[in-house]
């Protein structure tokens, strides 16, 4: 019998791929209002989505998305900046700072979306984040129908000011990559990554 | 003796500026707006873009309490609008079967090699399309929802065409080739129906890809 766990936010820890026949899924735990219990911003995992690795890593999806935090932490307003992320992106302090490839860091940014903040997005009632503390996979945010390329996420490490600098891909929008989706994508077909620093 | 002085000096300097006003005038308006102009470029931004490590702008709600040891800090790391318009929106991307997993994606090799992963989409009946070659992803088409079809973001398109064999008559599709991107949207709607992301850079290429397209592109 195959049986993994995944950990859904504030639902416990509950075993999926295998489940027994009456294996109910808490009502908080449905797919509308979390992202499957997956470490993803994203409701589902969807190579289409996938763009370039910059300072972080550019997703976009095929209709508004709502986002989820990546890991627990408490939120905060990132600086304005009307010319690149907006003016209502949310950078989040992690509970416990990310290690990917010997780099440490404490915080996520995630640019150009709007942090939630009440309102009703796609159907769900968002609550205020800024200033809270969330824990993964919980709503933190929605993004844009059409300012950026619609629907668009950079995900990355930083806070207002994101770690990754310089030439593209930079090193830490490539630890985004593998921190959430396991592995450095290909960029240049000769499967030499080279993430600067 | 103060206001002896002061009386005598103020009887001195008006006549002077009544017969030298004329010169005057223009001197200290010009002095004033190099002073306007110096000051202008020499004070702070009030609103910094990313890249700044200020934290306390007007409208922020909650102060940035991190100090964060994020490394290689450096300023105006963010997207400015040239650079966003000039984005390529394609991307080589590598992308192999375990990319698709959980996806039920079919999987058919193409004639010249190359192999098509096709998987639904939010619409019926309308599959998205990815395109792989010698492990590159080098196509992909993506139904879109809920979505405005917002084409002012990449500025003026290659080339448009009308039509579309499975949107109908309403859907055009603008085409940017530098970008590797070509959107379909239907004007009655507004809404933003498709996008295909593709790696070459020809129109004749591109129309071999896109099959649906009922007119011949045009240059706009």
């Amino acid at each position: 019998m195959f049986i993994v766990h995944a950990q859904l936010s504030g639902c416990g820890k509950i075993d999926v791929g295998n489940p027994t026949a009456n294996q109910q899924v808490p009502a908080q735990c449905n797919a509308n209002t979390t992202n499957n219990g997956g470490k993803w911003p994203f409701k589902t995992k969807d190579p289409s989505t996938f763009r370039r690795a910059d300072q972080g890593w550019d997703l976009q999806g095929n209709s508004p998305q709502i986002i989820y935090a990546i890991a627990s932490g408490n939120i905060y307003k990132a600086n304005n900046d009307p010319q690149g992320f907006g003016n209502f992106y949310p950078y989040e302090k992690l509970d416990q700072p990310i290690t990917v490839n010997g780099h440490t860091y404490p915080t996520v940014y995630y640019g150009h979306i709007h942090y939630a903040d009440g309102s009703t997005q796609n159907g769900i009632k968002l609550a205020n984040v800024i200033g809270t503390h969330i824990n993964e996979g919980d709503a933190i945010g929605y993004t844009y129908p059409g300012n950026w390329p619609a629907n668009w996420l950079e995900i990355g490490f930083g806070d207002s000011v994101p770690a990754g600098s310089g030439a593209f891909p930079t090193g830490p929008g490539l630890d985004m990559e593998q921190y959430l989706y396991g592995k450095r994508l290909d960029y240049d077909g000769t499967g030499k990554v080279i993430g600067h620093y | 003796m103060n206001n002896y002085s002061f009386r005598q000096l103020f009887n001195n300097i008006i006549p002077f500026i009544r017969k030298y006003g004329i010169f005057i005038a223009p001197l200290l308006l010009f002095f004033f707006f190099m002073f306007v102009l110096i000051f202008s470029f020499t004070r702070p931004q009030q609103q910094p873009a990313i890249g700044t490590t200020t934290t306390n702008t007007p409208s922020q709600s909650i102060v940035n309490s991190s100090s964060s040891n994020s490394p290689s800090k450096t300023q105006g790391e963010g997207l400015q609008d040239d650079e966003k318009k000039n984005m390529k929106m394609w991307s080589n991307i590598g992308l192999s079967d375990n990319d698709f997993a959980g996806l039920n994606a079919t999987k058919i090799s193409l004639p010249d090699g190359s192999i098509q992963y096709t998987y639904a989409s939010d619409i019926p009946n309308r599959p998205n399309i990815i395109i792989v070659m010698n492990g590159l992803n080098i196509f992909q088409r993506t139904t879109f929802t809920n979505t405005p079809f917002n084409t002012d973001y990449y500025g003026q398109p290659d080339y448009i065409a009308k039509g579309s064999q499975y949107w109908g008559t309403t859907a055009i599709t603008y085409i940017y080739l530098s970008k590797g991107i070509a959107l379909i949207g239907d004007t009655s709607t507004n809404q933003l129906l498709e996008q295909i992301l593709f790696q070459h850079e020809t129109i004749d290429q591109f129309k071999q890809q896109d099959t649906d397209i009922i007119e011949p592109p045009r240059i706009p």
